[in-house]
């Protein structure tokens, strides 16, 4: 039997592929300048599904930097720069003004992660980007955004997608397991659905702990040559994780 | 990096196609790429050809021609990578594996070129930082095509040596049963 290898695949869990369903529905309404919305506790994979998104589709994706709260110049000139737009103009009308001119050009979706960091103005800002150029923005963050955009009412009204990350179910870890232990005949490990509600349970639907604790179960199947996943192997590869947590 | 000659028909039918409304003649053409000879023109007809059958362009009539606006295909896995790069700062090869869908060796590969490039530095646990930002047009791998090209170029020295060695040594064969023949 030759070793298990645990790779790294990207799966299309029920939110990546909401994440899909919900950039489809908001490049239907383009040119409308409309707020897409993606929230949900830190660890759920918003922004790994967000940055994959940006890798494969032409959008402009801004994660948000905390020393720019007093002054939305930076984050303006940041935006320009994203929009290839050399030098970086000086000024924060001259800064909007250009990267409103660039998104007239090419409309391109606009990703801004970590946004419930900045002020209430930047809604305003942003708000004036989507209706000047037509082009989607797409804001990423923690659930207080949510009450963040609800207090601004025409912020609210513009926001056309709205998407909470959830947690990872058992079919989904089953589905993983299987995945990122394929080998070269495309056969991986095949848990039951009994296992997979454990590992679900020991992780809390948290994908790096389910990733790492798949790491453990590839080596206990390898030492022991085996490839039926038993309760006691995911508890051991659990207390490993726990053990190594704590070092 | 080199403009091929469909890059220039594609980005002259482009530039009339704007001007009026994705349609245009062979003529029209022509004058866009900038090609009198007639050999150029003959060019210049069969990309355009091998651009309709590739899809890119429709025969309309006789001569006319119009340009299909295609949605724009599938990025490469260096532009993801790059994308995924940018977005993230500091990068894993698991990473480049898992959100851009790049092989560990490939990843490898091109985070090495831009190492050289000095945009990006790799780190003593492994990860790759990303520590200037040129912005988001992606840094071409000039090297790996140059080096490519020159392979090409070997290969295509080699083969012609053989066939220069082979028909020698046919007429050296010739030769020699023509002798015999004597």
């Amino acid at each position: 039997m030759k070793p298990i290898e645990v790779k790294n695949p990207f799966i299309r869990t029920t939110n990546v592929r909401n994440l899909d369903v919900m950039m489809r529905g908001l490049a239907l309404a383009a040119g409308e300048g409309r707020f897409g919305l993606v929230y949900s506790e830190s660890g759920r994979g918003k922004s790994r599904a967000v940055v994959n998104w940006h890798g494969t589709h032409d959008s402009i994706y801004v994660r948000t930097k905390n020393v720019w709260k007093t002054n939305p110049t930076e984050f303006l000139g940041e935006l320009c720069f994203e929009l290839g737009i050399r030098p970086k103009p000086k000024g924060k009308v001259k800064c909007f003004n250009l990267a409103v001119d660039a998104l007239l050009q090419q409309p391109r979706t606009v990703l801004i992660d970590e946004i419930e960091r900045l002020p209430m103005d930047f809604l305003e800002i942003m708000r004036d980007l989507t209706e000047f150029t037509g082009s989607a923005v797409v804001l990423i963050g923690e659930e207080e955004l949510v009450e963040h955009m609800r207090q601004n009412r025409r912020v609210w009204r513009r926001t056309f997608q709205r998407l909470e990350f959830k947690v990872v179910g058992p079919a989904e870890i089953k589905f993983y397991i299987q995945e990122a232990t394929k080998d070269k005949n495309d056969i991986g490990l095949n848990i039951s659905n009994e296992i997979a509600s454990v590992i679900d349970e020991l992780s809390g639907g948290n994908f790096g702990d389910i990733r790492v604790i798949t790491i453990y179960l590839a080596d206990i199947c390898n030492a022991k040559k085996a490839v039926h996943i038993t309760r006691d192997m995911v508890m051991a590869a659990n207390r490993t994780r726990l053990s190594e947590k704590e070092i | 990096m080199k403009e091929t000659f469909t890059g220039r028909v594609r980005a002259a039918a482009e530039e009339l196609g704007v001007r009026q409304k994705w349609k245009f003649t062979l003529n029209q053409l022509y004058d866009q790429v900038d090609v009198r000879a007639y050999k150029e023109r003959r060019q210049v007809r069969l990309v355009v050809a091998d651009l309709v059958k590739a899809g890119e362009f429709e025969r309309m009539g006789e001569g006319i021609y119009s340009m299909l606006r295609l949605p724009p295909g599938k990025p490469q896995i260096q532009e993801v990578m790059w994308r995924v790069l940018r977005a993230r700062r500091t990068v894993a090869l698991a990473d480049m594996e898992e959100l851009a869908g790049a092989s560990p060796a490939y990843a490898t590969e091109w985070l090495q070129m831009l190492v050289r490039r000095r945009i990006v530095r790799h780190l003593k646990n492994g990860n790759w930082q990303m520590v200037t930002d040129p912005g988001p047009t992606m840094p071409l791998n000039d090297e790996k095509a140059e080096r490519l090209r020159n392979l090409r170029a070997k290969k295509k020295e080699a083969l012609d040596a053989m066939d220069r060695a082979f028909m020698a040594i046919a007429e050296a064969r010739m030769a020699m049963s023509e002798m015999i023949d004597y």
